[in-house]
């Protein structure tokens, strides 16, 4: 994988302890997708869980993943009773992001965070599919954290954020699409997809379907799903603002939104 | 004993008497089961066809319950739906507003379902009222019954398909035994509807990968556990299930029982008697 690809991913996920620890209630561990904070999650997903007192300092972990970070750990009983020690992303004071196990039965699971503080209890409600893209803003909403990918008609190739700004202010970057020998593709980036059917993956850009060339596990990085839109149609050219609707075997992810100039 | 258990019971006596003296006279058994088929329908003539639509309505009341609380935390009452009427009322406990993920399929069509259920009842009430007769009242219902359809997606799938699979089998199997032209018409058009809510719920149970499980020997559960997407017989018919074995699986598998399950204190009407499991 690109150096800096691989940086950029990994920002999305190990810094993420930046988002709101204000979820968390006095004496639980509350669970949700890691890309779109909703309720539900999937197996081979990342989640972010949320408590008290959970460590010290943020301790970041890289593949292969360990099921102990920083004196914690994360244990999952599915709702077949089976148990798994979950691989952690994070660990923070206030924020665990964790990958539900592969193997986890779909149902409502029980969560017990184990720290030096004690244990924490929690549940965690797992679907099949629970598809969510990554926004910039790590917290589910605005312009997603994804990369447009350019072929020129030279064969040049470019990579590039979607989004501009800093930290708190993410903006969709503008889109230029004017070129029309340019082959553009989105690529997004998320949890929760790859699980889903044979069915189409079906993804609308303010209300014109585009085709979707991929939707599955990326590679690199446990849990992360990448998604890949595109070529991107003239149509789009000129709609400013526009809305990403991707739905997964009729399971809508959070809707995240792009600009086309 | 109701006044129909009453006359089937005597049926009954009376063909065991029979049985005894055709035996003794050594008629071949083929003229038994002859007069068992006289017997059979002597016992189906005594059920009219608001009885059966009163047995229905006992079952919509359920499905209604079940969807509207697992959709809204309401119960149908306080929907704004009608559940006075004759036999013993009850109120429906349990169950609880089911996480869902807002817009997807299953959640527009858990919506609509809901809705449908709701105006089922509501439809039942007004037909029955039509025709002269006061409509049961809704039961006593247990929504915890199983302990298992509020607490996922999958469990919801999982019960719902169970639900709307054996409302089919019920209309299905209580259409022969309907006379009224019109009360037909009716009920084959909300077989259908229950049919199409079965269809959708099993498709969501593949997609979903919900582990479904039978209700009986008959029930032919959909992917990931069966293999059936759309349940039939050899013919490509609807199952079908007689009120006795559909109440067998609302009372919580109970045999000759009058209560159970679902319905705490049975349900209202005068078809309330259970009988053992259908079988493939």
């Amino acid at each position: 994988m690109n150096p800096i690809k691989r940086k950029y991913l990994s920002a999305l996920f190990f810094t993420s302890a930046l988002a709101s620890s204000a979820i968390a209630q006095t004496g639980t561990f509350t669970s949700m997708s890691m890309a779109s904070y909703g309720a539900l999650v999937s197996p081979d997903s990342i989640v972010a869980g949320f408590g008290s007192n959970l460590g010290v300092g943020n301790t970041a972990g890289s593949p292969p993943l360990q099921t102990t970070l920083a004196g914690a750990s994360v244990t999952i009983t599915d709702s077949a009773g089976a148990k798994f020690a979950a691989p952690l992303y994070l660990v923070s004071p206030g924020q665990i992001n964790y990958l539900i196990p592969a193997g986890a039965a779909i149902g409502k699971a029980t969560v017990a965070v184990t720290t030096a503080s004690g244990m924490l209890p929690g549940t965690v409600l797992i679907s099949n599919i629970a598809p969510a893209i990554a926004t910039a803003s790590a917290d589910g909403k605005g312009v997603p954290a994804a990369q447009l990918f350019r072929l020129n008609a030279a064969g040049v190739t470019s990579v590039q954020p979607v989004f501009m700004g800093s930290t708190g202010a993410y903006t969709p970057a503008p889109i230029n699409l004017s070129t029309a020998s340019d082959q553009v593709y989105l690529m997004l980036y998320g949890t929760g997809i790859r699980r889903h059917s044979l069915n189409p993956v079906i993804a609308t850009l303010g209300g014109i379907r585009v085709p979707v060339t991929y939707a599955g596990a990326q590679s690199q990085f446990p849990g992360l799903d990448q998604v890949n839109i595109g070529p991107l149609p003239q149509s789009l050219v000129g709609k400013g603002a526009v809305n990403l609707v991707l739905t997964v075997d009729g399971v809508p992810a959070n809707t995240v939104a792009l600009n086309f100039q | 004993m109701t006044k129909t258990e009453h006359i089937i019971s005597n049926i009954d006596k009376k063909f065991a008497g029979r049985r005894s003296f055709l035996q003794q006279i050594g008629l071949a058994s083929a003229g038994v089961g002859a007069f068992l088929a006289t017997a059979q329908s002597s016992k189906a003539a005594t059920i009219t066809d608001a009885d059966i639509v009163q047995f229905a309505l006992n079952l919509e009341y359920l499905e209604a319950e079940f969807y509207t609380v697992a959709r809204t935390g309401k119960t149908i009452d306080q929907m704004g739906v009608g559940i006075t009427g004759s036999g013993t009322p009850g109120a429906t406990t349990g169950g609880q507003k089911v996480t869902f993920i807002e817009g997807s399929t299953l959640a527009l069509n858990a919506d609509q379902i809901a809705a449908d259920e709701r105006a089922h009842v509501t439809f039942l009430r007004t037909t029955l009222t039509s025709l002269g007769i006061t409509p049961i009242a809704r039961p006593t219902i247990n929504l915890n019954a199983l302990g298992t359809g509020f607490e996922s997606q999958e469990a919801f799938i999982n019960l719902a398909r169970s639900f709307e699979d054996v409302g089919v089998s019920a209309y299905a199997g209580a259409a022969p035994l309907l006379t009224n032209p019109t009360i037909v018409g009716y009920a084959a058009r909300i077989l259908a509807v229950e049919a199409y809510h079965a269809g959708i719920l099993r498709l969501h149970a593949a997609l979903y990968q919900a582990p479904t499980k039978p209700v009986d020997g008959l029930d032919q559960v959909p992917p990931p556990t069966g293999t059936k997407f759309v349940p039939t017989d050899a013919n490509a018919l609807a199952l079908i299930r007689t009120p006795g074995q559909v109440l067998n699986i609302v009372y919580g598998g109970a045999v000759n029982a009058t209560a159970g399950g679902f319905f705490t204190n049975g349900v209202n009407g005068a078809i309330n008697g259970s009988t053992a499991p259908a079988t493939a």
